[in-house]
Formats: structure tokens, C-alpha cells, sequence
């Protein structure tokens, strides 16, 4: 079952993100970073993340905006400007519906967008609109 | 006005003469100047302005053409008229060097008394009237001076007033960016404020009495309102900051989309009704739709308890204009608090009765400046109100 990875620097965050990944029944592996230089360095292979059995790419990135080191937004760039990383798809999950991060989003390729908390509603609707795009990539 | 008194410069070698002439001249009421020598006139042209000289010809030393001459070179003196007082032995040669020499008349003697005053008058006069043109040309250049100055002070006023408001204006800016990070950063521990509570009630409520309970649905609730007041915040923020073009909107399209996505806008929550045909006007569709959205919220949150809101939604268009009439069955405004609605944070009733951030309708009224339109309010208490909102149309 293909790996989900979790890009986020709050520890209650990724304790939401991960409950409601459980109530929806989402059944995917999940992988944690905690800034986007980790993200990074896990999606490249690098460092302590070049195990790939360890650390498989993810089909799925949830992507916190407000990070350490290197910004959500960038590494949503660099993913975009790797060929190999095309088919991943790349949700960003913001504080706030007001941002202006939703047309840079857009604009840089991300697929989804949605205003934390990541309840189960918001991460079902997420999978059921990936199932009937990318349904091979689930599995 | 009094005319000014002029000087006349009378020059003749002889005293006697000299005495005939300013006898006749005193009627003038003018100073006359005496000078017996061409030299002595030379040294007062030197220090005084004349409005005629009265040059005797034929004196010893310099005579009076030479004299004449000796005015004429020098420019303090040049424009000076002169008289020549002339012996009946006047010939065209020396006629024709006095005005060579500059002369601008002749008296022959023995001088006719009339003929004297009524030429010195001309001379008189029209020194006079330089003298006004010089003192109304001075005042002009002071005038303009002043007036130089007087400008130059208001730019420099105004460029420090430009300075200063260019200083207020980063200064705002900064305090805008600065709540609007701070209410976003507010947020990461509200969720889990309300996150663990909701996990709690979820997992934990059997092992709680009732009011440990209700303690948690506290906790849940009161973040949850925080959490709507913060969001609040950030639209009035973000809307003071943002720039958008207006683009035609079609109102009825747009409003009748905005009650089919909110549950909270249909039956049984509310009856809405719109009143034939909503205009097309000049807006920010993200921008008009947070408007309408916060009118209609407004409208259905204050109606008495028990009562369903009923909201009518018509338009009229005038002149350009569109306004929007938003009118419901709701508890109505005091007469004293239609302005202010308005205002950020203000809230006319008290929490326990009607819950709300107090920002809605600041945010209804900075979008609609934002979008070159009004937002104003029409009620009585215990009667409804109608919210009105107007527009231009393309």
C-alpha cells in the first residue's frame, strides 16, 4: 500500500491530520517530516531518508504552507520541477481560508487545497475525488 | 491719495534769478532746489531725483549745454527732463546743441510767469505718476515676494505632510501585516484547543460527570468562537489591504448561488425571497459575495427567539446605481445605533442573547467602500430593518 507523507512542524497538527486520517479509513502507511528541508531530503532520497524501503515515495503529499527552513510553497516548486515526481499528487493544507495561498498554489501545481483541521469529511472527500483521478496510484 | 512732493532743480549763476524763478515756482507747493554753478547742479543730481531741471545757459565754468551733457552721461540722471533758460540771443546752433545735449524744452527770458508754471506742471505730473508706477511696482515685487515665500513655505509643508503620511501610511501597513500574522499564528493553538477538547468529548464524555461535561462543550465552543473572530479579523485585515478590479457582476446569479451553497440560507433555517429580477453591477465577486453573505447572515441571526427569519431581497437602479435592498423580519435597530452597526466591534446587544464577533457589517461596509459603493440601514425597533447596498452598474 502506497506511502502518504505528512509535511508538518506542529506535533497537535500531525495528531489531527493522523486521527482523521484513521476516521475516514484511510488505510495508507504514513510518514512524518517536520520541515520542508526534510521534505525535501525524504522525496530526494538523502541522508537518513535514502533507505526506500524505509522511506518509500509517497503517491500523496500533505502539505503544511508554514514551515521551517524551506516554505511549503518551495518545496511544492522543487516537487513540480522534478520530471520523476509528476504523477504525485500534492494536497497543501492552510490556516486559513483568507490566504492568498490558494492561487499560489494553483499557480505552482498543487492538485488540492483545504483550511485545517483536516477532519475526516474534508480527507474522505480528498480520497474519493484521487480514487476516481488516479485510482492506480492508491494502491 | 496726496500726491508726493517733487524736487525742481533751479540752476542760474545769478542770485537774482534765481529768486524770480523759485518765487514764481513756490505756488507749486513742490521743493525747489537751488544750484548757482553747473557744478553745484552735477553734485545734487548726484544725491537727488529731480522732476525737472531748469538749466540756465550761459553761465561761467561749465555751462549750461555742457552741464546738460554731463546729466545726460550719467544714468542716475539720464532720464532727468531739462528746461534751458535762454537769452533772447538764442541761435539754431545753440538750439540745436541743447537738444542735442538733451534738453527737452526752452524758456526764453524774461520769463512769462504762465508759461513756467504750466510747463514745470507737466514735468511735476509726470514725475508724480513714475513715482506711483515705481511705488506700485514695488509693491507688486513685494507682493509677489511674499508671495514666493508664502509658496515656498506651503511646499515645504506640503512635502512634509506628504512625508508624514507616507510614514502613517508604512506605519499602518505594518500594524495590518502585523495583526494579520498575529491572528494567523493565534490559530495553530486554538485548533488544538478545540481539537483535544473534541477528542475528549468524543472519547472520554462517559467517564465525566454532566458538568465536566459541559465544561469541555465550553471549551469546544469558545474556541470555535474564537476561532470565528480570528477569521473575522483576517477578512477585515486583508480586505483593507487588498487591490482588486471591479468587473461586472451579475447579482442575481451570484446571490441565488450563494443561498443554493449555504444550508444555512434555505429552508426551514429561512425564507428567502428575491423580489423580480437582481442587476448586473460593477464588483469583486469574492468581495460581493462575503457582502451578501455577512447581510443575510446578519438578517437570519437577529430575529426574535422562535421566530424563522424571513428576508425579501429586491433592487431598484437609478442614475448608474444599483441599490440592494436587503429587508427582514428581525428585532429592528434603535435609532441611536444605526451608525453605528457599523463600526469595528461594536455589538448593540449582549452575548447570551445574540452571539457574533462584531465585525460582520465593518466588513459589509469596508468591501462596499472598497468597491466604490455605500452600505447604510433603514429600521425601527421591533419593526425589521432594511439593509441597503449600492453599486454603480456597468
Amino acid at each position: 500500500m502506497k506511502t502518504i507523507l505528512v509535511v508538518e512542524d506542529t506535533d497537535d497538527d500531525v495528531f489531527f491530520l493522523k486521527r482523521a486520517l484513521k476516521s475516514a479509513s484511510i488505510p495508507n502507511p504514513v510518514q512524518v517530516v517536520e520541515d520542508g528541508q526534510k521534505a525535501l531530503d525524504y522525496l530526494s532520497g538523502a541522508g537518513a531518508y535514502a533507505d526506500r524501503a524505509m522511506y518509500p515515495l509517497p503517491f500523496l503529499v500533505l502539505l503544511d504552507l508554514k514551515l521551517p527552513y524551506v516554505m511549503g510553497l518551495d518545496v511544492l516548486k522543487w516537487i513540480r520541477s522534478q520530471r520523476e515526481f509528476d504523477p504525485m499528487i500534492v494536497a497543501v493544507l492552510t490556516s486559513s481560508q483568507q490566504d492568498n495561498d490558494l492561487t499560489e498554489t494553483t499557480r505552482l501545481g498543487g492538485n488540492f487545497y483545504f483550511v485545517k483541521p483536516p477532519t475526516p469529511e474534508k480527507l474522505s472527500d480528498l480520497v474519493r475525488k484521487l480514487a476516481t483521478q488516479t485510482s492506480h496510484l492508491m494502491m | 491719495m496726496t500726491e508726493p512732493r517733487v524736487n525742481i532743480l533751479l540752476v542760474d549763476d545769478e542770485p537774482t534769478n534765481l529768486l524770480a524763478l523759485e518765487a514764481t515756482l513756490e505756488s507749486l507747493g513742490q521743493n525747489l532746489v537751488r544750484a548757482n554753478s553747473g557744478t553745484e547742479a552735477l553734485r545734487q543730481v548726484l544725491d537727488n531725483d529731480f522732476a525737472v531741471i531748469l538749466l540756465d545757459i550761459q553761465m561761467p565754468g561749465l555751462n549750461g549745454i555742457e552741464t546738460a551733457a554731463a546729466i545726460r552721461e550719467r544714468e542716475r540722471s539720464r532720464h532727468i527732463p531739462i528746461i534751458f533758460l535762454t537769452g533772447m540771443d538764442k541761435t539754431q546752433e545753440t538750439m540745436f546743441q541743447g537738444y542735442s545735449a538733451g534738453a527737452v524744452d526752452y524758456l526764453v527770458k524774461p520769463i512769462q510767469t504762465d508759461v513756467l508754471l504750466a510747463k514745470v506742471g507737466v514735468f511735476i505730473e509726470l514725475a508724480q505718476a513714475r513715482q506711483r508706477l515705481h511705488q506700485e511696482i514695488e509693491e507688486r515685487t513685494k507682493t509677489a515676494v511674499e508671495i514666493s515665500l508664502l509658496n515656498q513655505a506651503l511646499a515645504d509643508k506640503n512635502r512634509e505632510l506628504e512625508l508624514r503620511s507616507a510614514e502613517l501610511q508604512d506605519t499602518i501597513q505594518e500594524l495590518e501585516r502585523y495583526s494579520y500574522s498575529i491572528s494567523h499564528d493565534m490559530r495553530a493553538p486554538l485548533r488544538a484547543m478545540k481539537g483535544y477538547s473534541d477528542v475528549l468529548i468524543e472519547e472520554a464524555s462517559g467517564n465525566l460527570n454532566e458538568e465536566h461535561r459541559g465544561f469541555l462543550h465550553k471549551i469546544s465552543s469558545a474556541s470555535m468562537r474564537l476561532d470565528r473572530l480570528i477569521e473575522d479579523v483576517l477578512s477585515y485585515s486583508l480586505l483593507s489591504r487588498s487591490k482588486f478590479k471591479l468587473k461586472p457582476i451579475d447579482t442575481d446569479e451570484l446571490i441565488r448561488e450563494i443561498i443554493d451553497q449555504y444550508p444555512g440560507f434555505q429552508q426551514p433555517q429561512v425564507d428567502i425571497h428575491i423580489e423580480g429580477k437582481l442587476p448586473v453591477v460593477w464588483a469583486n465577486e469574492a468581495t460581493l459575495t462575503q457582502c451578501i453573505s455577512n447581510l443575510l447572515g446578519n438578517a437570519i441571526k437577529f430575529v426574535p427567539k422562535g421566530t424563522q427569519p424571513r428576508i425579501v431581497l429586491r433592487a431598484d437602479v437609478r442614475d448608474k446605481e444599483a441599490t440592494i435592498w436587503v429587508g427582514d423580519n428581525g428585532i429592528g435597530i434603535a435609532p441611536n445605533d444605526l451608525e453605528r452597526i457599523f463600526g469595528i466591534f461594536v455589538k448593540v446587544h449582549s452575548a447570551e442573547s445574540y452571539a457574533g464577533t462584531g465585525i460582520g457589517l465593518s466588513i459589509v461596509r469596508r468591501a462596499a467602500e472598497k468597491m466604490g459603493g455605500h452600505v447604510g440601514v433603514e429600521s425601527a425597533l421591533g419593526n425589521g430593518s432594511r439593509f441597503w447596498l449600492k453599486l454603480k452598474t456597468p
